[in-house]
């Protein structure tokens, strides 16, 4: 055969698409397969929304036997709702960054690191597998939504399955940043558990800061250090725009909600990538 | 062939979908029950508040009659608790309701922010707003005297105030619909502004003119209010509403009282 054929290469930019979708798709596979994430995930809505919701409802309802004495626009089931979202998406994404430890473990991580594939390919594979799955994990709580009043359009729906996307991003690279400096399970364990909740305490999640004050009020009524804390976590943010969208109340905006995770996913996956290039 | 691991996965999120499912369709409060429990429906209403509560046992008024078929629907008897604060102060905080007088506030509560802040609000069933009533048809305001009569509960009288001083009007507070009847009778005010059911019913009773006021100021609809947190009492009414949409209750009832839009 005289003719030399010649053996088409696919495009580097096809390589790494093919590349981003299957270390997406292992992702998702695997949390799948891990049932005690599952379990995790309908766990936490249940204990959150019908034990506290349900328990804590009747004091946050401006009266019970007596006349009216505070008004808020949402009962303490709707106030609390978008917050468990959060809590949801927050375990599952910090959480499935724990793969990379896993994958460093089992030699896995060298052999992606090795084949043709970006580092910010496998990265992105693998922030946004975690934050598939938990958008997953998320809208699971959404079917507790008749159970707590809150009504919503399929237009709020996909807004609310936006933020909750945005959230998840940030988390998962957060969660990566973190299993990059870890070198254990236990340790993972240990210290995701001592960013995650603090962060959704201190997320005006459970407790509301009163609608009604001002700025200098609020500082009057509660801890200055709190509503400082409050005021410095973005997570706040995050879990006031699904508010916003949800129920349709919000202290902030929801484009604050919104700034402040675009932000936040910026600067955590450029850590991560960073942390992915030197290892 | 299936992979049985696949379908062990499927299986799995299945069944932690039909929890959640199973879980929400738990009743989150014990506010029906108690009602059906008792027996009886109670509703605080204002004495009177026409076309709504008319205090006439004959043509007892819109919500009575919408909240004794809802008391059917859900196979109780209806009690009605009459709330003189109500219809003389706009202040849902010096009415002094509380759940033991009744579960269902009615008879002039309308879907805005400010009801939504301190009550549930239950379906949607009459368009309501600001509205001016008087003697011959009124094209402008500028410089004339109106009686102002701000019973609802609900309505921006906030909106209502800078939009007269806006208009050069000089406002009189009236403080009940008879007050403002006699007032605009006599000339002592060119016109009345008030909640729209309201409005039209007393240009009908007297052969006057009504509109829509305020270009801007929003309109809202009238609703039951319930307390906050009792969802299953108000997936009951809602059920009840949805019927009576389709049966064509809300409507005859409308009709029956003359409730028509204004034009």
């Amino acid at each position: 055969m005289n003719e030399v054929e010649t053996i088409r290469r696919p495009h580097p930019f096809m390589v790494q698409l093919g590349g981003l979708y299957g270390l997406w798709l292992r992702e998702v596979r695997r949390a799948f397969r891990d049932r005690g994430q599952l379990i995790g995930g309908v766990s936490r809505p249940i204990l959150w929304v019908i034990i506290l919701g349900i328990g804590l409802n009747p004091y946050f309802r401006g009266e019970v036997y007596g006349s009216v004495t505070f008004v808020v626009p949402f009962t303490y089931l709707q106030f609390i709702f978008p917050g468990v979202i959060a809590l949801n998406i927050m375990f599952t994404s910090v959480q499935s960054a724990v793969s990379v430890i896993w994958d460093r473990e089992f030699g896995y991580l060298r052999e992606v690191l090795v084949s043709p594939l970006s580092r910010g390919t496998v990265l992105l594979g693998k922030v946004l597998g975690g934050a598939t799955v938990a958008v997953l994990h998320g809208a699971l709580v959404l079917i507790l939504a008749r159970f707590a009043d809150v009504t919503f359009t399929p237009m709020q729906a996909l807004q609310a399955l936006g933020l909750m996307a945005l959230l998840a991003f940030a988390l998962t690279s957060l969660g990566v940043v973190i299993a990059n400096r870890i070198r254990s399970f236990e340790g993972f364990g240990i210290f995701s558990n001592a960013v995650i909740l603090p962060l959704y305490f201190t997320s005006s999640s459970i407790f509301p800061l009163d609608p009604a004050l001002s700025q200098a009020q609020t500082r009057v009524v509660y801890p200055d250090w709190l509503v400082t804390i409050v005021q410095y976590n973005p997570l706040t943010y995050a879990v006031d725009s699904l508010r916003s969208v949800l129920i349709n109340y919000s202290q902030f905006g929801v484009w604050t909600g919104v700034t402040v995770m675009l932000v936040c996913s910026v600067v955590f996956f450029t850590i991560a990538l960073l942390d992915f290039r030197r290892a | 062939m299936v992979d049985p691991g696949k379908l062990r996965n499927v299986i799995s999120f299945g069944a932690v979908v039909a929890l959640l499912v199973a879980v929400s369709l738990l009743p989150p409060d014990t506010s029906l029950r108690e009602i059906e429990r008792v027996g009886a429906l109670r509703a605080c209403v204002p004495s009177t508040y026409p076309p709504l509560v008319t205090g006439d046992p004959e043509r007892p008024g819109v919500d009575i009659e919408l909240l004794r078929a809802v008391a059917d629907h859900m196979g109780v008897s209806m009690i009605i608790a009459e709330n003189q604060a109500m219809g003389r102060d706009f202040n849902p905080r010096n009415w002094n309701l509380n759940r033991a007088q009744c579960q269902i506030v009615a008879g002039g509560v309308v879907n805005s922010a400010q009801t939504r802040s301190f009550l549930e609000t239950g379906p949607e069933y009459a368009e309501t707003g600001w509205a001016l009533v008087s003697q011959q048809a009124l094209q402008s305001l500028s410089g004339l005297t109106v009686g102002t009569l701000a019973l609802v509960s609900g309505l921006d009288r906030i909106g209502l105030a800078s939009y007269l001083r806006a208009q050069g009007v000089t406002a009189r507070v009236m403080t009940s619909p008879e007050a403002l009847v006699a007032a605009i009778a006599d000339g002592s005010v060119d016109a009345g502004v008030t909640e729209a059911m309201m409005a039209s019913g007393l240009a009908r009773e007297n052969g006057w003119a009504v509109r829509w006021i305020g270009e801007g100021l929003p309109r809202h609809h009238l609703v039951f209010g319930f307390w906050k947190g009792d969802i299953t009492l108000k997936r009951a009414v809602t059920a009840a509403f949805a019927d009576f949409s389709v049966n064509g209750k809300i409507a005859s009832i409308l009709e029956k009282y003359d409730v028509t839009s204004i034009e």
